[in-house]
């Protein structure tokens, strides 16, 4: 038999036996009451532990039966997993017919069982956490037994070479260097350019709109601003290869510069652009989460209301803004679709933003979608790469994290 | 010492320009945003517009029994170098789906060729002058015009520019994003149920309430 249609069989018996039981358990929990005892819960209830009761070990038998399968490697025929667990199904609507008493608290039984799914549901985020960490340093330690950590950290020079003969058994991959420098810095160029766009914009227009401007502005510009968050990356990248790359070039010539098609400058404007709402968003939301009393004491020294923004306000929120600047940051850092269409495959370490560079996140990409082999240096050494924005941006990530809750707990605030 | 009121009062107001500068540069990093999005906006219209029109030229479609077999025989040779090839494709196949077709003679709006479209919406293409006055004349005669563009939600991926669609793209992405919701939803609003009414404050619920965080900010790539 078709292993799709021994799913199906099971699905139907499972929810056939559930039904029983929801009938059958409320029949009894009926009875105990006709009969004139008073009962912890109501009939209903009582039906609903017992499908439960039913259902829950049976789909755990064969989750785990499939998990086990999955990754231990060892066979379990299906016909026998499924049986088993319809087995474990009938056991449990015994169980559960017998625990339909008087002085059973069915009520909390399922309450319990709704709290546990609710919490397995939450600890989802981390095993997804946990799960991505664990492939990426597998198959990055795989590169690292190729080619030494030191001189992926330090090395200047990335020319993958010929390293994927090697692994097509063919020469033996000489001369091909790893060292990520190269790459990073041109992550970072292209980073700091965006962040020298989006901090100024967002947190001028987060001070505007938190402390000048009119309730109706504020309704308009803060909606407006968010738009740009969610136009799409690949979208932004056509705009930078097309529109603004050619602008910038053609600016440079004008200046009697020489720029590259590829340059750096214009993914990063673009990607500075994206990042706008990121920051003012929230620096908007922290800006209105200082206390009024603050700015009323300055007002009422004398202050004007510039200098109370920026002497008093900032300051108070600056944990705030610090945190939703680095949050952009680590955004940037990993944006893959702007930097794919706009920026340049070559690395080049170079302090010059109009030439072309390179970034980690469009390695990665080249390495990843190419038709070579998997095991070659030059596909795992994206790995390599990933793990080392990973760390990155989750340092970022959990700095920022934790100082807008040192922010939270000081001022007692609870939406952000 | 102290200062005079006059001082004072001089100072009192160059603090309130600098006040005053700080509410116009404010105003104006807002200003500068929605410039951005305006730009970005009429860019993408002024880009993206023309790829909702299509050339289409008017020719007369003989079904000889010569089309049956070769599709550019039932198109006036002229005409021919301005439609697009997919149409004499399907001209035998269309013959014999419909055998009642052969011997007559029809006049059809059918798709040109792609050279022409792009012509037509003012890029450049690889036509000779000659080509692009012929091209110039039939538009005056009515025989080329530009219509709705239906190709292009219509049809998938192809090799003929004239003929590509997006349709296949579509239903990969609506494909994709029904199973994302499909996860995200229910584990998402269990989450935030968990969190907000079960959960104690413990250190297991703040790395939880850290991770998710996180987890939206891990470069997509990573996944």
């Amino acid at each position: 038999m078709q292993t799709n249609q021994l799913f199906l069989i099971f699905c139907s018996v499972l929810l056939l036996l559930g039904l029983a039981a929801f009938y059958v358990g409320r029949s009894k929990a009926t009875r105990v009451r006709a009969s004139g005892t008073s009962m912890y819960a109501q009939p209903d209830q009582y039906a609903w532990f017992t499908v439960v009761a039913t259902a829950l070990p049976a789909v755990l038998v064969s989750a785990l039966g499939a998990f086990i399968m999955l990754v231990m490697g060892s066979e379990i025929p299906t016909f026998s997993l499924l049986l088993v667990s319809l087995v474990v199904a009938v056991v449990g609507l015994g169980v559960g017919m017998m625990l339909i008493r008087a002085n059973f608290h069915a009520r909390k039984a399922i309450e319990r069982v709704i709290v546990w799914t609710l919490g397995g549901a939450a600890t989802i985020s981390i095993l997804t956490t946990l799960g991505i960490l664990l492939s990426i340093i597998g198959e990055a330690l795989n590169f690292f037994q190729m080619h030494s950590f030191w001189d992926f950290i330090t090395g200047t020079e990335w020319s993958p070479g010929n390293s994927f003969l090697a692994s097509a058994g063919r020469g033996d991959g000489d001369g091909a260097q790893f060292g990520s420098v190269p790459l990073f810095a041109g992550t970072f160029m292209i980073t700091a350019i965006a962040m020298c766009v989006a901090v100024p914009v967002g947190l001028l227009s987060a001070i505007y709109m938190g402390e000048y401007a009119p309730a109706k502005v504020r309704g308009v510009a803060k909606p407006m601003l968010e738009i740009l968050a969610g136009i799409p990356t690949v979208v932004y990248g056509f705009f930078a290869a097309i529109t603004v790359a050619p602008f910038i070039v053609r600016v440079a010539e004008t200046v009697g510069l020489d720029a590259s098609f590829n340059n750096a400058l214009s993914p990063g404007i673009v990607m500075g652009i994206m990042i706008i709402p990121f920051i003012s968003s929230l620096s908007d939301d922290v800006i209105n989460a200082v206390p009024d009393s603050m700015r009323q004491g300055s007002l009422a020294l004398g202050m004007t209301k510039g200098e109370t923004i920026r002497d008093v306000v900032i300051p108070a929120a600056l944990p705030g803004i610090i945190s939703a600047s680095l949050l952009g940051m680590s955004r940037a850092l990993g944006e893959t679709m702007i930097v794919v269409m706009a920026a340049g495959m070559r690395p080049n370490l170079s302090a010059n933003p109009l030439e072309e560079m390179t970034t980690v996140t469009v390695r990665i990409v080249a390495a990843m979608t190419g038709d070579l082999e998997f095991d070659s240096a030059e596909t795992l050494s994206a790995f390599a790469l990933g793990l080392v924005l990973f760390a990155v941006t989750l340092s970022l990530n959990l700095v920022s994290v934790i100082m807008i809750r040192r922010f939270r707990d000081k001022y007692r605030v609870n939406n952000l | 010492m102290s200062d005079s009121f006059d001082k004072i009062s001089q100072q009192l107001k160059s603090r309130h320009r600098k006040s005053a500068r700080l509410k116009y540069i404010s105003m104006g990093a807002l200003a500068l945003a929605a410039a951005f999005l305006l730009v970005f906006f009429a860019d993408m219209l002024n880009k993206g517009l023309p790829a909702f029109q299509q050339a289409l030229v008017n020719v007369e479609v003989n079904y000889t029994e010569e089309a049956s077999t070769n599709g550019r025989a039932a198109i006036d040779s002229e005409i021919m170098s301005v439609v697009s090839r997919s149409v004499v494709r399907v001209i035998p196949l269309d013959m014999r789906n419909d055998p009642d077709l052969e011997g007559t003679t029809e006049n059809r709006w059918v798709l040109a060729s792609g050279e022409v479209d792009q012509y037509l919406k003012g890029n450049r293409v690889r036509l000779d002058d000659e080509q692009k006055a012929a091209i110039d004349q039939l538009v005056e005669e009515g025989q080329v015009a530009m219509r709705f563009n239906t190709t292009f939600f219509s049809r998938g991926d192809s090799k003929m520019p004239e003929l590509a669609g997006i349709m296949s793209a579509v239903v990969g992405t609506v494909m994709t994003m029904i199973v994302t919701l499909a996860i995200a939803f229910p584990i998402g609003v269990m989450t935030a149920v968990y969190l907000e009414e079960f959960a104690p404050d413990n250190r297991l619920t703040q790395l939880i309430e850290i991770n998710i965080n996180n987890l939206a900010a891990i470069p997509s790539i990573l996944f």
